[in-house]
């Protein structure tokens, strides 16, 4: 009998565990819908930042490739070194693109204040930008994305 | 007698282990499958359409912050379309056209468009079947520059978009209004 009494706090424990385990569940089974929308709500802020990421480095590719173009094209007729060149045309175009349009974060700004790296590898030259970020702002909320961006392209300006 | 006591005391609590353990297993499985039922359509995490058009976006900006040389000079690609809208001046409008062919018209697919508003209304016909009224934007020039490779697949222009294309869908373009001017590309890569 004795014995017996010695069982009833560990019984105890199992019941408690069971009702904890009941209580878990029924939270489980009537957590309300309501996390779609708040997936929905996340997915518009990723699909956002994502597209803004695809527009910067869409952007900076196509400077740079144009840039490169030009400097191969005014090769003939100049005296500069294609990395000179190739820095003239980028803060040109720069230039031409920020008047009509202004991208978010400071990819632009970067390539403006000659913050990148231009390197010849073999036949081919490799512009490295470190350090872009983009601001998503929405209300009171805000998405920062930093990434580091490397494009690589024939000096006359063919993208690899 | 206590030792014995205190032996059956830790079976029992390696028993009683085992058992939370096992309904604890149970219950989350029964979660997960009654999940799994009540999960409906979900959300899809991989709609590639915002990132497309940005990238279509940047096709566009990139095209229009261009420049082509022209008799003798250097014109941004905006300058040169108002020199052939305005003036019809044919040489910057095939520097443009060449521009574009020898830079930007890298796939098949890949276009530019270029539209004018005429200030006109026009009917057109949903895929539903039913009727709007759009505004009408011409494409330019219509004087011997030669778009049509590259507006093929374009049916109308309006406000709202690309109509009816053949093989365009409305959205899967980038547009831009300035002033009377309308510009609608789509393109994934530069060459």
């Amino acid at each position: 009998m004795l014995s017996r009494r010695g069982h009833v706090p560990t019984l105890m424990l199992f019941v408690a565990a069971l009702a904890l385990c009941i209580a878990a569940w029924f939270s489980f089974l009537t957590f309300n819908g309501d996390i779609r929308e708040k997936a929905a709500s996340l997915q518009s802020w990723n699909e956002r930042v994502e597209a803004e990421r695809a527009y910067t480095e869409f952007v900076i590719e196509g400077l740079v490739a144009g840039a490169a173009r030009e400097a191969s094209a005014a090769s003939a007729e100049d005296r500069e070194d294609y990395e000179t060149r190739f820095d003239r045309f980028l803060q040109l175009r720069v230039a031409r693109f920020s008047e009509a349009k202004n991208i978010s974060g400071n990819a632009l700004g970067l390539m403006r204040t000659h913050s990148y790296l231009l390197k010849l590898q073999g036949e081919s030259y490799v512009f490295e930008l470190k350090g872009i970020f983009l601001k998503i702002e929405d209300g009171g909320n805000s998405v920062v994305q930093r990434f580091d961006m490397s494009v690589s392209f024939t000096p006359s300006g063919e993208i690899r | 007698m206590n030792i014995r006591g205190q032996i059956d005391q830790v079976v029992t609590s390696v028993i009683v282990l085992f058992a939370v353990v096992f309904l604890m297993l149970i219950f989350t499985y029964a979660t997960a499958v009654l999940n799994l039922f009540s999960s409906g359509d979900g959300f899809v995490m991989h709609n590639n359409e915002p990132r497309d058009i940005a990238v279509y976006s940047a096709f566009l900006d990139l095209f229009l912050s261009d420049r082509v040389y022209t008799e003798g000079a250097y014109l941004g690609v905006r300058e040169a379309i108002a020199a052939m809208t305005s003036e019809g001046n044919e040489k910057a409008a095939f520097a443009v056209e060449q521009l574009f062919r020898q830079h930007y018209a890298c796939d098949s697919d890949s276009f530019f468009v270029l539209g004018e508003y005429k200030g006109e209304s026009s009917r057109a016909e949903n895929s539903d079947g039913s009727f709007d009224t759009v505004q009408v934007y011409a494409i330019l020039p219509s004087r011997g520059f030669d778009f049509s490779a590259i507006t093929k697949n374009v049916g109308a222009l309006t406000a709202e978009g690309v109509l009816a294309g053949e093989g365009v869908s409305a959205r899967g373009t980038a547009f831009r209004l300035e002033g009377n001017l309308f510009f609608v590309a789509r393109g994934e890569r530069l060459c």
